[in-house]
C-alpha cells in the first residue's frame, strides 16, 4: 500500500493585494512531502518559500487550492487546530515565561494533565540538552540556546509536521554548523516530517532528503540534493545552486543520451542530455567549475579551450580561476583544490588552457 | 591643555540646560520650603514648623475636596483604562479598515481641543441634563474626567501593543492556543506594563484637572485643585503651600512608579 | 469565489465587527462627554442670551457679531470691539512668545539630555518629566510666590537695598508669559528629546569630517533632522497656551485677560452664553488651523524622508 503523503499541496495560489497591485506570492504550486522526510524549500528571498510555509502553518489562507495533511484538507483550518508546529525565524519565545514554561505551552493549551506536561518538558529539555537552564527567562540565555528552546517548544506537542523558517540564519557560522547536525539528529530521533525553509544552498544540500527549488512563487525542481546539483532542471536552478558556467552551442549528433555539441569557444564537447528531453538545434551546456582544470596552453591535445587568466582568488581549501575565453566575452570559472606547499601554477595575465573532465558537460532544458 | 573636541558638544547648550533645570525646580523648592514656615507670611521665613500641615489636616473643606478628588480620579482612571485598552486592541495591529482613521481622530479628539472649549461645552450640556433629570451628583464630573482621560490612557497602551512582536501571538496559535487563550496567556501579560502606565497617567491627569472640573462641578463639589484655585484668588497663607507640598509628593510618587514600570522592558 | 476565499472574507468582516464592538465604549464616552457637546456649543452660539445666564430659544446672530463688534446701545450701530480685538491679539502674541521662549530654552535642554550617556540620561529625563506630571495649578502658584510684591524676588531686592518699594511684576503680560513658559516648558522638551534621541550622530561626524564648524553642524544637520520634534513641540505648547485659563487668571489678574478668561467671563458675570459659545468656536477654529499647518508639515516631512 502506498503510504499517504504527510503534506500535499495541490494547485495552491496565494495572491496579495487587489487589481493591478495583485501579486502571486505562491503561483499554482503543487508538491508532495513524504512521511518522515527532511524536506527543504530553497530559493532566494521573495521567492514565496516562506509564504508557502505560512500557508501550511495556517497563518495565511490560500487564495485557491488545497493543502492536505495526511489526506485531510486543512486549507481553511485555523493554526491552533493544526497538528503542525513552527520554529520561527526570530524564535518568538515568550519573554514573560521561563524556558520550561515555553516548552510546556503547547501541551498546556491542549489541556494535557500536569504530570504528563512535566514529564514531556523534562524529556524535551534532555533532548535539546538544556536541562540546566529550565528555570531561566528566555531573555537570559544565548542565541544558540534560544534556538534549542524554540525547537523543543515546537517538538513537545509531537506534531505531525515541523516547520522551520530559516531557523539558523541568526546564528554565527560555527554555531550554525553544529545546529545543522543537531537538527538532523533530532529529525532522525523523533521521526517527524521536517519542512525547512532556507536561502542557503549549502545548508539545503547538506541537510535535506529532498529539496524543492522555488522562484517567483513556483517550484522549479524537486529532487534529492545530488539530483538538484548534478542535474539542474533549468538555468535558474543551475545558477542558484553552486557556481555554473554556461556555454552556448549547437547539437550536431546524438548517440543515446549523449549529444555532440559544437561550441564557439570550446569546439566539440560531449554532453549528457536529460532523459525526457528532445534536444536539437541551439542549446546551452552547463559545466561546474570543479569539473575543469587548468593546463599549459602548449598542449592542445589535452585542452579544449584557451583563454587569458584574469583573476586568481585564493579560498583556503581551493583556488578559483576566472578565465576570459578566446571569444573575448565569456568568463569561465574553474576551481582547483589546493595541495600542500604548492604554489599557484599560473599567474594573472597568463595564457592558459582548460581541460574538461569526462561527462562533465550537461545539456540544459531551455 | 585644550579641551578635547567632542562631536556631541554644542557651545553654551549645557549652560542653558542647567539654567533650565534650575529655573524649573527653584519655584517648586521655594514653595515647598515655605510650607514649613513657622510664620504667617510668605515674605519672611521665621523658623521650621509643621503647623500649616496640621492646619490643612484639620480643614474639613480640604479633606472633603481631597477625598472627592481621589474618588473621581480612581473611578475615571479605571473606566478610562478599560475603555482605552479595548480601543487600543481594536485599533492596532491590523490592516487599515474603514473607520480606523475616524477612530483615531475620535479617541485623540480631547487632546486636540482646548480644554476651555470642552469645559464650556460640558457646562452647557450637563446644565440641560441636570434640569431634565434633577440629578446633580458626582456622575457628571466622573463622566467628563473619564472622557478626557481616555486618550492619555490610550497612548502608552497603544505604544506597547505596536511594539509587541506579532509573531508571539502567532507562536501561541501555532501551539494550540485558541484566540482567547493567546490573549489571556500571551498578549495580556505582555501588555500589562502599558495598561498600568496608562492607568497612572489617567489617574494623575484626572487628579490635576482644574478647568473642566471648575465648569462642570455643582455647588459643594470642589475637588482639591478647584478648592486651591478659589483660595489662591482670595488670601494666601502657607497652608496652601502645605497642601501643594503634599500634592507634589503624591505626583512624584506616581511618576516614579510610572518610570519604573515603563523602564522594565520584558 | 472558492470555499476557502469565502471563509477568509467572512472572517475578515467578523474581525472588523469585533474591533468596532471593542472600541465602542471609548467612542461612546468621548461622544457623550467630550465631542458631542461641542455641537451644542455651535447651536448655542446662534441663540439669544437668557436674562440669568443660559439661553432663550430665539435665533440670533448677535453672539457671533459680538466676537469682534460692539453694538451701540443707543443707536444700534456696530463698531469694532477694541476690548475683544486686543484680547485676541494678546492671546496670539503671548502664545507665540511662549512657544518661541520655550523653544529657545527647550532645544538646548533636550539636546543636553539626548547627548548624556545612557545611564544618566534616564535621570535627566526623569527630572523633566516630574514637572510635566505635577499639577499646573501648583506650578503656577509657585511662580506667583516668586514674583508677588511680597514674593522672593521683591523680598530679596528690598533686603539688599536694590529697590525701595516692590516692583509690580504680578498682573502684567510679562507675568503671564513667564508663567506660561514655565508651565509649558516640559511639553516642548519631551517631543524635542524624542526626535533628538533618534538622531544619528554618525551624520554629525560626517558633517565635521566635511569641514563644518559646530555651529554649521547645528544649523545644517541637527536642526533639519529634528525638525519634526520642533514642530510637534511648538504645537504642543501653542495650543494649550492659546486656550490657557488657569495661568492667566492667576498671574494676569482681572485686567490682562486672555481668550480663555474672556470665554469664562461670558458664562459667569457676563451672562452671555451665545457670545461665550461663539468665542469658544473661534478659539477652536484657530487651533484647527494650527493643527492643519502641523499635519501638512509633518506630512511633507514624511514624504521627504521616506
Amino acid at each position: 500500500m502506498a503510504e499517504l503523503n504527510a503534506v500535499e499541496i495541490r494547485h495552491v495560489s496565494k495572491i496579495f493585494g487587489f487589481g493591478e497591485f495583485a501579486f502571486a506570492a505562491v503561483d499554482d504550486t503543487s508538491v508532495s512531502i513524504r512521511q518522515n522526510e527532511f524536506f527543504t524549500l530553497l530559493g532566494p528571498s521573495g521567492c514565496g518559500k516562506t509564504t508557502l510555509l505560512r500557508l501550511i502553518a495556517g497563518f495565511e489562507y490560500p487564495t485557491s487550492g488545497e493543502i492536505m495533511l495526511n489526506g485531510e484538507d486543512i486549507a481553511a483550518m485555523p493554526p491552533f487546530k493544526r497538528p503542525i508546529n513552527t520554529v520561527f525565524q526570530s524564535y518568538a519565545l515568550f519573554p514573560h515565561m521561563t524556558v520550561a514554561e515555553n516548552i510546556g505551552f503547547g501541551l498546556t493549551m491542549l489541556g494535557k494533565p500536569k504530570q504528563e506536561i512535566r514529564d514531556r518538558v523534562d524529556a524535551m529539555l534532555k533532548l535539546v540538552r538544556m536541562e540546566a537552564l529550565a528555570g531561566r527567562r528566555t531573555s537570559q540565555i544565548s542565541g544558540g540556546q534560544q534556538q534549542r528552546v524554540a525547537l523543543a517548544r515546537a517538538l513537545a506537542p509531537q506534531p505531525k509536521v515541523l516547520l522551520l523558517d530559516e531557523p539558523l540564519s541568526a546564528l554565527d557560522y560555527k554555531l550554525r554548523k553544529d545546529m545543522q547536525i543537531e537538527l538532523k539528529r533530532l529529525q532522525a530521533e523523533t521521526g517527524i516530517t521536517f519542512i525547512f525553509v532556507t536561502h542557503d544552498q549549502e545548508e539545503a544540500l547538506t541537510m535535506s532528503d529532498r529539496i524543492a527549488v522555488m522562484s517567483s512563487g513556483k517550484i522549479l525542481q524537486v529532487g534529492n540534493p545530488r539530483e538538484i546539483y548534478d542535474a539542474p532542471a533549468d538555468r535558474f536552478v543551475a545558477d542558484f545552486i553552486g557556481e555554473t558556467n554556461f556555454l552556448k552551442g549547437r547539437i550536431s549528433a546524438m548517440n543515446g543520451g549523449i549529444a555532440d555539441v559544437d561550441t564557439a569557444v570550446a569546439g566539440r564537447i560531449s554532453a549528457t542530455v536529460p532523459l525526457d528531453f528532445q534536444a536539437s538545434g541551439e542549446v546551452t551546456v552547463v559545466l561546474r567549475p570543479e569539473h575543469a582544470t587548468l593546463c599549459p596552453p602548449n598542449q592542445p591535445a589535452a585542452c579544449q579551450m584557451t583563454g587569458t587568466l584574469e583573476n586568481v582568488v585564493y579560498f583556503g581549501t581551493d583556488t578559483h580561476y576566472h578565465v576570459r575565453l578566446s571569444d573575448g566575452e565569456t568568463l569561465f570559472t574553474l576551481r582547483e583544490q589546493n595541495k600542500p606547499l604548492q604554489s599557484a601554477r599560473f599567474g594573472q595575465g597568463d595564457t592558459v588552457g582548460i581541460a574538461l573532465e569526462a561527462n562533465a558537460a550537461r545539456v540544459l532544458r531551455n | 591643555m585644550a579641551r578635547a573636541f567632542s562631536i556631541r558638544r554644542q557651545r553654551g547648550f549645557t549652560a542653558i540646560a542647567m539654567t533650565c533645570f534650575f529655573a524649573l525646580y527653584l519655584p517648586i523648592a521655594v514653595l515647598v520650603f515655605y510650607s514649613f514656615n513657622a510664620g504667617e507670611s510668605l515674605a519672611a521665613f521665621e523658623g521650621i514648623s509643621l503647623r500649616w500641615f496640621a492646619q490643612a489636616f484639620e480643614n474639613q473643606q480640604v479633606i472633603d475636596a481631597s477625598i472627592r478628588s481621589l474618588q473621581i480620579a480612581s473611578v475615571a482612571a479605571i473606566v478610562a483604562t478599560i475603555a482605552a485598552t479595548m480601543a487600543a486592541l481594536a485599533t492596532t495591529r491590523t490592516e487599515p479598515y474603514r473607520g480606523l482613521t475616524l477612530k483615531y481622530a475620535f479617541i485623540n479628539q480631547p487632546l486636540m481641543i482646548p480644554e476651555i472649549v470642552t469645559a464650556v461645552a460640558l457646562l452647557i450640556f450637563f446644565a440641560r441634563i441636570k434640569i431634565w433629570t434633577g440629578y446633580s451628583g458626582l456622575g457628571y464630573l466622573i463622566a467628563a474626567h473619564t472622557a478626557f482621560c481616555i486618550p492619555f490612557a490610550y497612548l502608552p497602551i497603544r505604544a506597547r501593543l505596536e511594539n509587541m512582536d506579532l509573531t508571539l501571538e502567532k507562536a501561541a496559535a501555532d501551539l494550540y492556543a485558541t484566540p482567547w487563550n493567546a490573549f489571556r496567556y500571551v498578549t495580556l501579560p505582555l501588555l500589562w506594563p502599558g495598561i498600568l502606565a496608562g492607568f497612572m497617567l489617567a489617574f494623575v491627569i484626572s487628579l490635576d484637572d482644574v478647568v473642566i472640573t471648575e465648569f462642570v462641578k455643582s455647588a459643594g463639589q470642589d475637588t482639591l485643585p478647584t478648592y486651591m484655585l478659589g483660595q489662591i484668588r482670595r488670601t494666601i497663607t502657607p497652608e496652601m503651600n502645605a497642601i501643594s507640598t503634599l500634592f507634589l509628593l503624591l505626583s512624584v510618587c506616581v511618576v516614579t512608579v510610572f518610570f519604573i514600570v515603563n523602564r522594565k522592558r520584558v | 469565489m472558492t470555499g476557502v476565499a469565502g471563509t477568509i472574507e467572512a472572517e475578515k468582516s467578523r474581525d472588523i465587527r469585533k474591533r468596532w464592538l471593542l472600541s465602542l465604549p471609548a467612542l461612546l464616552i468621548i461622544l457623550i462627554a467630550a465631542t458631542g457637546p461641542l455641537l451644542i456649543v455651535l447651536v448655542y452660539s446662534f441663540l439669544t442670551p437668557g436674562p440669568y445666564g443660559d439661553v432663550q430659544w430665539l435665533p440670533s446672530p448677535d453672539g457671533w457679531i459680538s466676537v469682534v463688534m460692539e453694538k451701540d446701545i443707543f443707536d444700534g450701530t456696530f463698531s469694532l470691539a477694541d476690548a475683544h480685538v486686543s484680547i485676541f491679539i494678546r492671546s496670539v502674541v503671548l502664545s507665540l512668545a511662549t512657544t518661541v521662549l520655550t523653544l529657545l530654552v527647550g532645544f538646548p535642554t533636550a539636546y543636553f539630555i539626548a547627548t548624556r550617556p545612557e545611564k544618566t540620561r534616564e535621570l535627566w529625563l526623569f527630572l523633566i518629566t516630574i514637572p510635566f506630571w505635577t499639577n499646573l495649578l501648583i506650578r503656577t502658584f509657585a511662580i506667583l510666590e516668586i514674583i508677588r510684591n511680597e514674593g522672593l524676588i521683591n523680598g530679596l531686592m528690598l533686603k539688599f537695598g536694590l529697590i525701595s518699594k516692590p516692583v509690580q511684576m504680578l498682573f502684567t503680560d510679562g507675568a503671564i508669559l513667564t508663567g506660561m513658559a514655565y508651565v509649558y516648558l516640559p511639553l516642548m522638551v519631551l517631543p524635542l528629546y524624542a526626535s533628538m534621541e533618534k538622531l544619528d550622530f554618525r551624520l554629525v561626524e560626517a558633517g565635521y569630517d566635511l569641514y563644518a564648524t559646530p555651529f554649521k553642524v547645528l544649523r545644517k544637520i541637527i536642526i533639519p533632522l529634528v525638525k519634526p520634534g520642533v514642530v510637534a513641540g511648538s504645537i504642543l505648547v501653542f495650543i494649550p497656551a492659546l486656550g490657557a485659563y488657569v495661568t492667566p487668571s492667576i498671574l494676569g489678574g482681572g485686567k490682562n485677560l486672555m481668550l480663555g478668561n474672556l470665554i469664562e467671563l461670558q458664562f459667569g458675570q457676563g451672562r452671555n452664553w451665545p457670545l461665550g459659545s461663539a468665542l469658544s468656536i473661534t478659539l477652536m477654529l484657530i487651533v484647527m488651523v494650527a493643527l492643519l499647518v502641523y499635519v501638512r508639515n509633518a506630512g511633507s516631512q514624511g514624504s521627504r524622508h521616506g
